[in-house]
Parts: C-alpha cells; sequence; structure tokens
C-alpha cells in the first residue's frame, strides 16, 4: 500500500514536471527549466543495504541531500542530465526506517524542489521460538518408585535464551507449577505443549494438561472405560498426529499373581477426548510356544514404540512370575488391530533399562533414521548382591523385522555402566546417562553394593557413537562433570543439533545444578543456566510454546 | 542410670525412717443450704496432703497429728481456711459460701494440693465435663475448644481424626484413661467414640507431661479421668441425629450391700450412616463426554461401634485402698467411602476391629510405710483388625462401578488381611511424701505390642487373585519407660511449686515382615533392635498473687514410634520400619491469673507461649498418586507459638470464653541426606493449621419452670485461618492448592429438671451449612441435627 503510494507520488511529480516544461515552450528565447528523476529500481531497500540509482533529467543545477545518515548519496550536486547513486547501508535493527532525499534544482526560468521517500527494510525478527524448555525440580528427594520423601514437585518454564544463559539462575521462587498443589504426578507424556497423564486425584480419568509457570490447567479429561490404568504405571505411543495407545496393567504387578495387560487407543480432539478402543492385549495366548501355559504374570508397564512403516507398535515387557525365563520378552503388535504379530524371548540381557514408569519421565528406547529400534537394557553385574546392579547393554530391533538383531548388542565393549537413559542426537550418537557408583568413586570395587542408592551422586553423561561402540564420557574444559544423583531422572533433551544435559550434583563441592549445552556437530560443551540450590533436578524437557 | 533410680528408691526408703504418727479426718462439705458439694478439694495448708470430696461431699484424709490448717475450695465457692487441733478433733464438717460462679471449666483452681504440685507447674488445662456431659454428644467438639487444640477430621461419625497441641499432631499426643493408654481399649475406641457420661473431666497437658504418666508424649498428653463414686447409680443416654446418628450410652454402678463389692457395668455403641452430601464431586457425563460437577450423598460410610465392659472390685479395705478387676469388649465396623482424596472413591472396601481387655487396677496408700502410696495396673488387650479390599471395582461418585482387575485401595490383588495386635500394658507408680513440702514418685510403665500380619483371602478366592506380594509375618513392639520425679512446695503458702524429672525410655523392636521393603525400609534396619533413651526436665509455678501466676517447664522428651506409624494401620498407611523416635526440647512459659471484681463477674486469663525443638519429627506424608500414606521423619522441625484465653463469668448465668492460637512450625534442616542444602530450610510446615480460634457461649436459666431445672444454650463460633497444601514458598502461588479459611458455628441446647437427673438436648453443628474441610478437599458433614436424652438415676 504504502510503496504504491510512493510510486504514485513518484509519478505525479515526474508529470508535473512534464507540463511545465510543455506549456513553456517555442516562442520563448529562454530555455525552459525542467527537472525530472526517476529511478528504475523500486524505493524499497533492503535490509542489508544496496544501491539504488536515480536518473536525473534537467537542464539546471542541482543538488542532492539527505536527511539520513544511513545513506550515502554520489554525486550529490551536478548540472544536466545525471545518474545519482544512493547507497544504503545495512539496517542492523529490526525496525524498518525511512529517508526523505530531497532534490533541489536551479534553472533559468523556475527552480524547486522535489523529494524522494526511501524505506529500508528491518532486519528479519529472528523468528519467536516455538519451544521452551521445561525444568522438573523435586523438593525433599528425587522422584523415584515410591514417591516417599518428596514433598513438592515443581515445573518452570524457561525460554530458550534464558536456558543457554550461564548467568541466568532458575529459581522456583513464587514462579512455576506445584505439581502436587495441582493434585498431578511428575511422571506424564509430553506431547505438543501439553502434559497427559493419569491424575493421581483420579482413578478413572485421564487428563490433558497445560502447564506453565502459573501452575496447571486442566484442558481435557476422558473416563477410562474398562481399561483403567494406575498413575505412572503405563506405557505409550504415539501412531498418529494426536493419537496415543496406552499400554498397561491395572493391577500392581506382584509375584504369582495374574493380572492383564490392557490397552486403550485414545484420539486428541483438542478440549476432548474420544476413545478410539479398547481391550486386554492377550499376551499369555501369544507367549504359549514360549512359556508352558503363557505368561500370566506380567511387569505392570513396559515400554512401547511405534513403528510407522509397518503400522506397528513395539512393546518390551518382562514375566514377574516366580518361574519367568530369563530374558525379556517383545510383542509385535498391529496398530490398526491391536493383534500381536509375534512374541520374542531375549535372552542376551536380563531386563529392560526400566519398566515401572514406562516412557513417561525417561527415555529408554530410540529409533534411529532408517527406524532401527534400540532398547536399553541390562544385565546384573557378576558376584553382585542385588538385581539392580547392573551393567547396559543395547538391543536392536531392524526397520520391518519381528524379531531383535541378533548380530548386535550395543555397550558390548563395557562391563560396568548402568544405562539409565538415551536419547539419540542423530548420525549413530547416542547421548547417555549411566549411573557407575564404581566409576564415580563412590563404590570400592565394582561388585560392591555402596553408592546405588537413588540419592547418591554416581552417574554420568557419555555420548555413545553405534559405529564404533566408543563411549566418550562428557567434558566440559577438559574435565568431567559432576557426578550427578536421580536413578528416575532424565535431564537430556535433543533438539535441532544440541543436546541440552542437566546435572544434579553434590552441591557440597560447591556445583548447583547447570545445564550444559552439547553442540552434536563440533562435539563442544557449552554451559548454560543453573538451578537455585536445594532442589533435586529431575527432568528437562523440550516443550512446545502452546499458541 | 539404674543406680540413680536406686539411690533414689533408697532414699525414699530411708525417708520413712522419720515418719511420724498420723490420724485420719474424716468430715463432710457442703453448701450453706446443707447439700453435699461433691469435688470439693480439702487440703493441709502448705503441704502435699489433700484429697477429694465424693457425691456426698465427704472426704478422708490421713494427716500428721498435731495442729494444722485445713483448706477446703471449690471453684464457685469462697475458699475456707479451718484451723484444727487433730489431737481433739477427728470429724471435720465444713461449709462453704457460694460466689456465684458456675463452674465450666476446671483450671488448676479447686483441685487438691496434691494436684495442684503435680500438675500445676505444667501446662493443663482440664476440660470439666460431668457437669456438662448431657450437653455433649462428641468429645471431640468439645476438646477443640480448648486454646492450642485443634481437631481435624475426615469426615463423619468414625473417621479418622487428628488432634494436635500447640502444633505437634497425631501420635506425637498420647491418651490415657485414668492414667493407663487408651489403646488398652482396643484399637477402635477412642475420643470420637468414648462413652461421654462416665467421665468427669479431661486433662490436656500441652508439652511437657508429667513424669507419673509415663508417657513417652511428645506433643502433650489426653487424660481422661472418669467417675469414681461410692454410690449406686445408672447413667443412660440415647442420641439421634442427622445422617441416621444413633447413639446409646448406658454406665451403671451397684455396690453389693454385703460384701462392699462394687459392679460397674457398662455398654455404649454408636452407629451412623454418615450419608452426608459432598458438593463439586465430579461424575462423569457420556452424552457431553465430560465430568459434570455434582452434589451427591456419601454411599459407603456405615460406622458402627460398641463397647461392653464390667469392672468389679472393692474400695477402702485394710488390703487396698482400691482393687478392681475389669474386662471389655469392643468392636468397630466402618465402610470406606475414600482414602486420602474425596475424588477417589470406595464401594465395598471396609475394616473391622475387634479387641477384648482384661486388667486390674490397685491402689494402696501408706503401703509398707507411711507416706508411701502404690498404684498398679496391669491390661492386656487382644486387638484383632481386618481389612477388607477385594473388590475388583472402580466405584464413582454416581454409587455405580466400573470393574478392574484389581483391588480398591491399594491396586493389587484380593487381600482379607489381618492385623493381630496383643497388647499389654503394666503400669506401676510409687509415691512417696517425704514431708508436708517433698514428694517422689517413680514410675513404671511397660507396653507392648505384637504384631501379627496375615491374610484370608485365599479362603475365598483362586490362588491367583490374592496379593502375592504379601508374606504373613510376627513383628514386636516393646516399649519401657521408667520415671522419677521430685516436687516440691516452696513459699509460705506454697506459693512456689515445683517439679523435677528423669525419664528412660528403652524401646525394643523385632520387625520380620519383609515385603514391599522398597516402601516399608524393612531391609534398612535390622530385625531386631534395643535402644535406650534418656530424657528429663522440670516444671515451676510461682503464684505472685491470684491475679498473676508464672509456669515454667522444660521437658527433653524422646517419643518412640507407636505401633500405627510403624507398622501402618493395615490398609491405606504403609508401615515405615526405619522409622526413629522422635526426640525434642519443649519450653513451656505461662501467665495466669483470676480477676474478681466482684462477687457475680470473675475474668480468667491464660497466657502461654511454647517453643519446640523436634529432632526426627514424625509425620504423616500422603502420596497422592494412590491416596495411600506412610509415617516419615522430618529431621529438623522447630514449632513456636502462642496461645491466650480469657473467661468470663457472670454468676452462674453466662460463661464467654474466647481463644486465638497461633502456631509456627518450620522445617529446621538445613541439609538434605545426601548432603545438599535443603530448599524447605526454614519454610512454614505445609498442610498444617496455624492461627485459629474459639468463641464459646454459654447462657444458663435456672428454676425455669421447676424448682432444679436449667436450661443451658451454648454457641460456639470457630475459626480457622486459610493455609497451604504443600510448601508455601515454591510456584505461582495465586494457583496453589490451599484449605480455605473456615468459619463454623455450632449451638445447642439443653433441658435439664430435677436436679439433671432428666436432660434432653438439641445440637445444630455447622449451623450455616457450609463446605468444611480439615484436610484438602475432604469435605466434613454439612448441617447436622443431634438429640440427646439422658436419664441419671442415683
Amino acid at each position: 500500500m504504502m510503496k504504491k503510494f510512493k510510486f504514485l507520488a513518484m509519478a505525479f511529480s515526474c508529470l508535473l514536471a512534464g507540463t511545465m516544461f510543455n506549456s513553456c515552450s517555442d516562442d520563448d528565447p529562454v530555455e525552459q527549466t525542467t527537472f525530472s528523476m526517476s529511478t528504475s529500481t523500486p524505493t524499497d531497500i533492503e535490509a542489508a543495504g544496496g544501491p539504488l540509482t536515480v536518473d536525473i533529467k534537467s537542464n539546471a543545477d542541482w543538488t542532492v541531500r539527505s536527511d539520513a545518515d544511513w545513506l550515502t548519496i554520489s554525486p550529490t550536486f551536478g548540472n544536466g542530465n545525471a545518474t545519482v547513486t544512493i547507497t544504503a547501508s545495512e539496517n542492523t535493527g529490526y525496525e524498518s526506517r525511512t529517508a526523505q532525499v530531497t532534490f533541489s534544482y536551479t534553472g533559468q526560468t523556475a527552480s524547486g524542489t522535489t523529494s524522494l521517500t526511501l524505506t529500508q527494510a528491518g532486519k528479519e525478527k529472528p523468528a519467536a521460538p516455538t519451544y521452551h524448555f521445561d525444568l522438573l525440580a523435586s523438593v525433599g528427594a528425587t522422584t523415584g518408585m515410591s514417591s516417599t520423601g518428596v514433598t513438592s514437585y515443581l515445573i518452570r518454564s524457561v525460554e530458550p535464551n534464558d536456558l543457554v544463559n550461564p548467568n541466568y539462575s532458575v529459581s522456583y521462587t513464587g514462579i512455576g507449577a506445584d505439581i502436587k498443589s495441582a493434585e498431578l504426578e511428575s511422571e506424564a507424556v509430553i506431547y505438543k505443549g501439553y502434559y497427559y497423564e493419569v491424575a493421581p486425584k483420579s482413578n478413572s480419568w485421564y487428563g490433558k494438561y497445560l502447564i506453565n509457570n502459573e501452575g496447571a490447567t486442566t484442558v481435557a479429561r476422558f473416563e477410562m472405560g474398562s481399561s483403567v490404568f494406575q498413575t505412572r504405571k503405563y506405557a505409550h505411543a504415539i501412531i498418529a498426529e494426536n493419537e496415543f495407545v496406552f499400554i498397561g496393567s491395572d493391577k500392581a504387578s506382584s509375584k504369582g499373581s495374574q493380572n492383564n495387560i490392557l490397552w486403550a487407543k485414545v484420539k486428541d480432539n483438542g478440549a476432548s477426548f474420544t476413545l478410539e478402543g479398547e481391550g486386554v492385549l492377550d499376551l499369555t495366548s501369544a507367549t504359549k510356544e514360549l512359556k508352558e501355559g503363557g505368561i500370566v504374570s506380567f511387569s505392570t508397564s513396559g515400554l512401547a514404540k511405534y513403528r510407522s512403516s509397518d503400522n506397528t507398535i513395539i512393546y518390551c515387557f518382562t514375566d514377574k512370575a516366580t518361574d519367568a525365563a530369563p530374558g525379556i520378552y517383545i510383542a509385535f503388535i498391529d496398530a490398526a488391530t491391536m493383534e500381536i504379530k509375534n512374541v520374542v524371548n531375549e535372552t542376551r540381557v536380563d531386563e529392560m533399562a526400566g519398566t515401572a514408569f514406562g516412557e513417561l519421565q525417561q527415555d529408554k528406547m530410540f529409533m534411529d533414521e532408517n527406524e532401527n529400534l534400540y532398547i536399553a537394557c541390562g544385565n546384573q553385574i557378576p558376584d553382585t548382591e542385588k538385581s539392580t546392579q547392573q551393567y547396559g547393554r543395547l538391543i536392536r530391533v531392524n526397520k520391518g523385522e519381528f524379531d531383535t538383531d541378533k548380530n548386535y548388542l550395543g555397550y558390548d565393549k563395557y562391563d560396568s555402566g548402568k544405562i539409565l537413559t538415551v536419547d539419540y542426537m542423530g548420525n549413530n550418537k547416542v547421548m547417555l546417562y549411566i549411573q557407575d557408583p564404581y566409576y564415580c568413586g563412590l563404590a570400592s570395587t565394582p561388585t560392591e553394593y555402596k553408592g546405588w542408592g537413588q540419592n547418591e551422586f554416581n552417574s554420568y553423561y557419555a555420548v555413545y557413537d553405534i559405529t564404533t561402540g566408543e563411549c566418550t564420557e562428557l567434558k566440559y574444559d577438559g574435565k568431567p562433570l559432576p557426578y550427578s544423583c536421580g536413578s528416575f531422572t532424565d535431564r537430556v533433551s535433543y533438539y535441532n543439533g544440541k543436546c541440552y544435559v542437566g546435572t544434579c550434583p553434590d552441591e557440597t563441592t560447591g556445583n548447583l545444578p547447570t545445564i550444559y549445552i552439547y553442540d552434536v556437530e563440533t562435539g563442544s560443551l557449552t554451559k548454560g543456566a543453573t538451578l537455585a540450590s536445594g532442589f533435586y533436578f529431575d527432568r528437562l524437557s523440550v516443550v512446545d510454546n502452546v499458541k | 542410670m539404674r543406680t540413680a533410680f536406686l539411690l533414689m528408691l533408697l532414699l525414699i526408703a530411708t525417708g520413712s525412717v522419720w515418719a511420724q504418727s498420723h490420724v485420719t479426718l474424716t468430715g463432710t462439705v457442703k453448701d450453706h443450704k446443707g447439700n453435699a458439694l461433691s469435688m470439693a478439694s480439702v487440703s493441709v495448708k502448705n503441704s502435699v496432703t489433700g484429697t477429694y470430696t465424693n457425691d456426698d461431699g465427704e472426704f478422708m484424709l490421713r494427716v500428721k497429728s498435731g495442729k494444722l490448717t485445713l483448706v477446703s475450695q471449690l471453684l464457685g465457692y469462697e475458699t475456707k481456711e479451718l484451723e484444727i487441733d487433730t489431737r481433739k478433733q477427728t470429724k471435720i464438717d465444713i461449709s462453704l459460701t457460694e460466689t456465684g460462679f458456675n463452674l465450666q471449666d476446671v483450671i488448676v483452681v479447686g483441685k487438691s494440693q496434691e494436684q495442684q504440685l503435680r500438675e500445676g507447674a505444667y501446662t493443663v488445662s482440664a476440660v470439666d465435663i460431668k457437669s456438662i456431659a448431657s450437653s455433649v454428644t462428641n468429645l471431640n467438639d468439645l476438646i477443640s475448644r480448648s486454646s492450642g487444640v485443634k481437631i481435624r477430621t475426615e469426615g463423619g461419625l468414625g473417621s479418622d481424626f487428628e488432634l494436635s497441641l500447640n502444633g505437634l499432631s497425631g501420635n506425637s499426643i498420647r491418651y490415657f484413661v485414668d492414667g493407663l493408654p487408651l489403646s488398652s481399649k482396643g484399637n477402635g475406641v477412642n475420643l470420637s467414640n468414648f462413652p461421654i457420661n462416665t467421665i468427669d473431666r479431661i486433662e490436656v497437658y500441652k508439652g511437657v507431661v508429667p513424669s507419673y504418666l509415663g508417657a513417652d508424649a511428645l506433643g502433650g498428653a489426653i487424660n481422661i479421668i472418669t467417675k469414681q463414686e461410692k454410690t449406686n447409680f445408672v447413667d443412660a443416654s440415647v442420641s439421634a441425629g442427622s445422617f441416621s446418628t444413633y447413639m446409646a450410652d448406658f454406665n451403671s454402678q451397684f455396690v453389693l450391700n454385703k460384701t462392699g463389692i462394687i459392679l460397674r457395668p457398662q455398654f455404649s455403641a454408636n452407629y451412623s450412616k454418615n450419608n452426608y452430601t459432598v458438593h463439586g464431586v465430579e461424575v462423569w457425563n457420556s452424552e457431553t463426554a465430560h465430568y459434570d460437577t455434582v452434589s451427591r450423598k456419601r454411599f459407603h460410610d456405615d460406622y458402627f461401634n460398641t463397647m461392653v465392659q464390667l469392672e468389679a472390685g472393692v474400695q477402702n479395705k485394710k488390703w487396698a485402698d482400691l482393687f478392681f478387676v475389669g474386662g471389655s469388649f469392643s468392636q468397630t465396623n466402618k465402610e470406606i467411602q475414600n482414602g486420602t482424596i474425596q475424588s477417589i472413591v470406595y464401594g465395598k472396601a471396609e475394616r473391622k476391629q475387634d479387641a477384648w481387655n482384661v486388667n486390674m487396677k490397685y491402689k494402696k496408700d501408706n503401703f509398707l510405710t507411711e507416706g508411701l502410696s502404690l498404684n498398679v495396673s496391669a491390661s492386656h488387650t487382644w486387638d484383632h483388625s481386618l481389612t477388607i479390599d477385594t473388590a475388583y471395582a472402580r466405584y464413582n461418585w454416581n454409587g455405580g462401578f466400573q470393574y478392574k482387575s484389581s483391588n480398591e485401595m491399594t491396586s493389587r490383588g484380593r487381600q482379607y488381611r489381618h492385623y493381630k495386635r496383643p497388647l499389654t500394658i503394666i503400669r506401676a507408680n510409687f509415691n512417696y511424701a517425704l514431708d508436708n513440702h517433698h514428694a517422689f514418685n517413680l514410675n513404671y510403665m511397660l507396653n507392648r505390642t505384637g504384631n501379627k500380619r496375615y491374610d484370608t483371602a485365599s479362603d475365598y478366592y483362586p490362588e491367583n487373585e490374592i496379593d502375592g506380594t504379601f508374606t504373613p509375618s510376627k513383628d514386636l513392639l516393646s516399649k519401657q519407660v521408667l520415671g522419677l520425679s521430685y516436687d516440691q512446695s516452696l513459699g509460705k503458702n506454697g506459693n512456689w511449686v515445683n517439679s523435677f524429672f528423669l525419664k528412660d525410655y528403652i524401646n525394643h523392636v523385632h520387625v520380620e515382615q519383609t515385603d514391599l521393603a522398597w516402601i516399608t525400609g524393612s531391609n534398612k534396619v535390622p530385625s531386631s533392635t534395643t535402644k535406650n533413651n534418656l530424657g528429663g526436665g522440670f516444671g515451676s509455678r510461682f503464684t505472685i498473687f491470684d491475679p498473676l501466676s508464672i509456669k515454667l517447664s522444660y521437658e527433653r522428651s524422646v517419643r518412640l514410634p507407636q505401633a500405627r506409624e510403624l507398622l501402618g494401620n493395615g490398609s491405606t498407611t504403609y508401615p515405615n520400619l526405619a522409622l526413629e523416635p522422635e526426640k525434642s526440647h519443649n519450653i513451656n512459659i505461662g501467665l495466669f491469673g483470676n480477676l474478681q471484681p466482684n462477687r457475680k463477674h470473675l475474668i480468667y486469663y491464660e497466657l502461654t507461649a511454647f517453643y519446640r525443638k523436634v529432632t526426627d519429627y514424625i509425620h504423616l506424608r500422603i502420596n497422592e498418586s494412590d491416596g495411600t500414606a506412610q509415617y516419615t521423619n522430618v529431621n529438623d522441625v522447630t514449632s513456636k507459638g502462642l496461645e491466650g484465653e480469657i473467661r468470663y463469668s457472670w454468676g452462674r448465668w453466662l460463661q464467654l470464653t474466647g481463644n486465638v492460637s497461633y502456631q509456627e512450625s518450620r522445617d529446621m534442616e538445613k541439609y538434605l541426606e545426601n548432603g545438599n542444602e535443603s530448599a524447605t530450610y526454614k519454610n512454614r510446615i505445609p498442610n498444617k493449621p496455624w492461627l485459629y480460634s474459639n468463641i464459646d457461649l454459654t447462657l444458663n436459666k435456672y428454676d425455669l419452670i421447676s424448682q432444679g431445672d436449667r436450661l443451658r444454650f451454648n454457641l460456639l463460633y470457630q475459626y480457622v485461618h486459610w493455609y497451604y497444601l504443600t510448601w508455601e514458598s515454591y510456584g505461582y502461588l495465586p494457583n496453589k492448592a490451599r484449605i480455605p479459611e473456615q468459619n463454623m458455628f455450632n449451638a445447642s441446647l439443653t433441658y435439664s429438671w430435677q436436679q439433671e437427673r432428666y436432660s434432653l438436648t438439641l445440637t445444630c453443628d455447622n449451623v450455616f451449612d457450609k463446605l468444611s474441610f480439615d484436610n484438602y478437599k475432604l469435605q466434613k458433614p454439612g448441617r447436622t441435627f443431634m438429640a440427646k436424652f439422658r436419664i441419671y438415676l442415683r
């Protein structure tokens, strides 16, 4: 609109000059003064700057002046026809700017001024970030199997700029959502900016919540049908845009006691849900070939991932019976019909890296670019007291396959280090969160139980290369990061070439919980924001902004 | 330590050498009309010797022979002093003149010298029940009117409640009946269902608890004193009220003429459907696919409780001043509507408790030697509780349910969980008065609880449906508390009273259970432990003049975890076997006095400040994920507070009491287990009321229709300031959950006639039908009407 107007203005001024010329011709020996100018290029200049030429057709003396210092004009005066070049320097601001260029002429019969308005666009505004970070901290103790000890969960949203700022301190005083006060639980599916969970105050509904620095609000809920999931105890797979499948048991798993694995397919319509289907996963029948009578006692929840190429949900679970065979089980389920296509028993590992909370808080599996699924698992370290003293392994289910790749066993160069979380960063690189009290100097032998507690500073971060099988501990300034506590925490998020990693260190050594930013391409590590002292830093998530 | 006790015993023994010859005084105390006055104190001035009159106004007192001054006191009457020479006179009749002040609540005043000496040095308030028993339908309501006392209930009749004294709550407070732990009546018997008619008065000890109670209390103690009368009587009452609530109490005494054997049969029963309406609950509307907010009646909250008791014994025999043996049976059935969260609804789960008890008590003054009195009691209770949680159903507020494959409360297999907790309590108390100014008291208390758990769900359900995580076990919890105290009365008129005490706590725990180790901590503690802890303190009271007295008390106390805390409640409260004893420093300072501008008007005031530093504070932590809970230690909690009370009486006709309590409890645990600084350091403990107030007005009209009748009107206003559910510093404050401010009015009207022989009471609680919560969103009943009719025949 503005542009058009300016063209019109210019055309009008030229016309005016032309009329003067016409009206004063012929019989007067004195040469009529003429002045006109035209520009071939638009008068709108890009932010980067650049030249603009103005052709002057005149028989008079003229000068050109500008009221802006960001324009250089050459030549600034002359006589007769000429081409004037106006050069704009780069606009480093985000706002556009205008300048008035004034042409003055003095001829034999007339003198006057005409002007030209130039507009330079501002630098392109960086797109407002479409995401932010949510930092979950707990008060009293780190999140765990039984949440006793934890007196509050707090979620704070932090802008990307602040998160990468080493001088920024994340405080929870008077800001953030008090999750316990909102009667929610920290374990939730985070999807498109919302939290999805079975709220603790309910034994019947599944809810969608908006959580921000002003608390938590309910967006939508639905009454679960016959498939009732317990708070924190279910696996999930996202099978389509806004469509989830939940898998879990409504009964706490216990040795010898029978339970069913239930499934529900739920569609999120924005402000409401639709229950698309529900039922029982008949894993007992499906495991009859693997165990006499089939498995009847299942882990309350397992781990689930959706493979889109063949519309399959891959569900990992364990047999909780006293006579259970070693290893884990992997079921391949048709996402459309929820029929079980195949179940395999993987005996090279003892357990998945975690089952209790599905992947509601921790990432235990990932898919690479080729849709090969990697599952973090663990084996008990020989000669140890407790089954939780493990070293990690990665197993793989290749794209299109209905069994694990028996030729692949990841992390097999290492006999210690329990893998707690995995985050795929592309290019065969994985960020691992590894628990290892012996490595962290808490235990004097690799088999000692000392130091395995979830409040001990027994864990570290390392980058694992799937191709080489090598693992490299993260270092900042040549030194390893302070060791962290938390067995049920996940302070790692990969986003757009960068991996954000948070520590939860021993504060008596002068360290605060800190965010480090790992650049996947360069391998460099920079320091970001810190958390106020006294909190257990439990989860770092990249969350989409909600409009 | 033991040597010290032996030494003290030796001292007591040698003390008897100095004993002088004594005589027994008998007599009566009457008003100017010649009516017998019961509960009047009769004591020897400047000494610890004293007693009360019985219901016939009679008293008996053993004193040193010679000249002495006898003091008789009763609140509402002028104190009388008589100089007598016991060599000439052993029968004394005393006449007291009414001051026009009617006894409502008794605070220290009007007690015997002996009791003044014992209790006077501590922060104690006694609530007189006898005179208002007709008007009271629930003991909890009455006690909660005292300053510094807060009772938080989860719902209607029979629901769980938590009493807090001066900011400490729950099991920090010990309950006694005549000095013997209330738990001996069985776990089903508590303040809310204790038969009111049998109670004489209730002593509320705040903070420091005297050693003779043998308590390992931390927050204080509540001692229910039952009526001890010598004549035959029948006392019966029936009540009925809203939500199908019915209550009956029968309490009587028969003296068999020939043998002098006293029989005391007692019976009480309480029933309520508790089907009051809860507002703002949500039910799913499948048509709109949204939740509707509605009001619904509670549908699974029936409560039934009964207690039968028989005592037989003798009084005033040569070999015993008092000897009783007794037995009781109590039974409680309770349906469970909610856990700790109102939105989680149960429709089938229930809890049943029954308990058998046998007990004996023996009391003898001048036992073995002059001045030594012995008080022994022993009790054994077979306590059995059963939690039935077998329904594979998920109920909603419409009363309907959806099938699921686990039980209601714990999402495990079907449970028929039995807990047998046999309880043995033995208490022995020796009191020795060296002379009129010095007395020693030695108290021993043994409290032994077993905990046998087993499950019988397999009798009713197939093996694969019962809870596979459970393994039966037998645990044992044994506590012994040995206390020694020395009481002295100094100053001209005994206006300076001191009490010093030492307590030794021995705790023995033997634990077998190993299931759910990650929750109960059974893998963290050795199966058998014995721990010894020492505590002690003092109390002092100095009366400058009647309008101003000062009290100061201090105690280093230890509280051993109770069975319920350590071993859970069998349903929604999990055991925590790693629980540590609570230890605390308690300081109480108080000012109090009487102002009596003239005979008609009396003002009593009391101002108390307390400071308490608790390590390993035992605190009930609720797990919102599933509505279960567990007791855990909070390392360091400091609680301080102020409370004030003013009572005004205008003759017998009007009493007005107002009190305010303010408390500050903060988490003073600076460091976490792993060395990091705690984020909650210096934060106020959440989910705890900290400012509340009561205003209590009573109006009496005497001789309204006939001579000896009375119309009593009572109005109670209770205020509780709102408080946060979780730590107040963190998160966006405007959207944090709060337990809202409460303003409650309760009213009652009682008409009694023929000298309280018959009485009829109408009460209306929550007059304005306001929503009320003590715990987050767990609604209490709305407007509740009750009628009580009582007959008291003597």
